[in-house]
């Protein structure tokens, strides 16, 4: 299954979203140790998990980031451009660069998944959503 | 297996070549006058001062000396390995949190923030050369100045545009810059007040833009980067993969196997 374990998910998004291995450790009162083992488990399983799409997906990778969970592609076929984001709790969820160009987000779509996150994760205030998806692909190519 | 592509940490190269070019355009400044004058009276400095440049640059062409043989990188299962100073060393390819290729980066994302290796050293050469070369171009003529400062900041203000934009228009002004330079060297033996200068110069311009634009919108760079970031030592590296493009992508697509075969338990 295209998912990480819970408990190595807790523990990756904790990281994620700052927390130092020692803070981590002392939220789950577990040692710093087998918060390390969890999180170097949860980095090998996400690459496995962005490697294995990049292979169904036929696409020639710009990057991977399985700390932050993030990767970009082009599609061989087609050439267009893919952000892959490993959303906690969902996993991995894909965007199209093209979006940005159609501006078609609907409620139910892996784009609105991406934006709810990504929204409080950047700390972004405004409701526009072909700006969140700008600014949230932006952040995966600098980050 | 074994890759031919230079290898830098941490951006160091870079530094040292900010570092260099810092010294130079200090080292020029201490030429204008009166300081040049006042520091001629004082026999130590004008003595210490041209040694000291001229020892500044030898160890800096000896550390550059150095770095040319860090030229290859290997891949194993386990790890990566490639010379550096005190030695070989090794990446585990477990401890790689992530990997992109520079050339290909950048849809939406400033030039700046995705290309930082080559703007930040292409835009401290161009901000060295543009301090250099005012002085002289003002002698020559105020107009001729205020253009070059108006070329200058726009291949500045260009490192701000998108990333695939960014990239062509840069190496368009870059080109210029030195057209520029060129330009003006040739139109100083020519007679002023004709057309014939101003035409020469607009077309040294709009060529010189047109080829630093071609080369830089190749799809495919000669020369590229793998950025690779993983734990070195337990502390966080930057692991800067430089080389031709065919090797890198070689390089790339046996990262990928080799992490594809990293054991999850």
């Amino acid at each position: 299954m295209l998912k990480l374990p819970e408990k190595q998910e807790q523990e990756w998004e904790m990281n994620l979203k700052g927390l130092p291995v020692v803070e981590i450790a002392e939220k789950l009162g577990i040692s710093k140790q087998a918060v390390s083992m969890y999180l170097k488990q949860a980095r090998a399983k996400l690459s496995e998990i962005f490697l294995e799409i990049a292979n169904l997906m036929d696409l020639s990778i710009v990057k991977l980031d399985v700390k932050k969970g993030i990767l970009i592609g082009d599609i061989k076929q087609i050439g267009e451009r893919v952000f892959v984001f490993y959303i906690p709790s969902r996993g991995p969820l894909t965007i199209y660069k093209d979006i940005l160009n159609t501006g078609e987000c609907s409620e139910d779509t892996n784009c609105s998944k991406v934006i709810q996150f990504y929204r409080e994760f950047l700390g972004i205030k405004h409701d526009d959503k072909k700006r969140l998806l700008k600014e949230i692909l932006k952040y995966a190519e600098i980050s | 297996m074994r890759f031919n592509a230079y290898v830098d940490v941490d951006y160091w190269l870079e530094k040292l070549f900010a570092s260099f070019y810092i010294i130079l355009v200090v080292t020029f400044l201490f030429t204008f006058e009166p300081l040049s004058r006042y520091l001629d009276n004082i026999p130590v400095l004008s003595i210490s001062m041209p040694l000291a440049v001229l020892g500044i640059t030898v160890i800096f062409l000896v550390i550059f000396l150095l770095y040319l043989d860090f030229n290859y990188i290997e891949i194993s299962e386990k790890e990566l390995r490639f010379k550096w100073f005190g030695g070989e060393k090794s990446v585990k390819i477990d401890d790689i949190s992530s990997f992109h290729h520079l050339g290909e980066l950048g849809f939406i994302a400033p030039l700046y923030k995705v290309d930082k290796i080559r703007v930040f050293t292409t835009t401290i050469i161009v901000v060295n050369t543009g301090i250099t070369s005012s002085v002289s171009l003002f002698k020559i003529s105020p107009l001729i100045f205020v253009a070059f400062i108006i070329l200058l900041l726009s291949t500045i203000i260009s490192i701000f545009l998108p990333a695939h934009i960014g990239r062509k228009v840069f190496a368009g002004f870059i080109f210029s810059d030195a057209g520029y330079l060129l330009g003006v060297l040739l139109i100083q033996k020519m007679k002023p007040n004709t057309l014939v200068p101003i035409i020469i110069m607009a077309m040294i311009l709009i060529i010189a833009f047109f080829i630093g634009y071609y080369l830089g919108s190749g799809k495919r760079w000669i020369y590229d980067y793998i950025i690779i970031k993983a734990l070195m030592n337990d502390k966080e590296k930057t692991i800067i993969v430089n080389g031709r493009v065919k090797e890198l992508t070689k390089f790339k697509e046996e990262l990928i196997k080799v992490m594809r075969n990293v054991k999850t338990t």
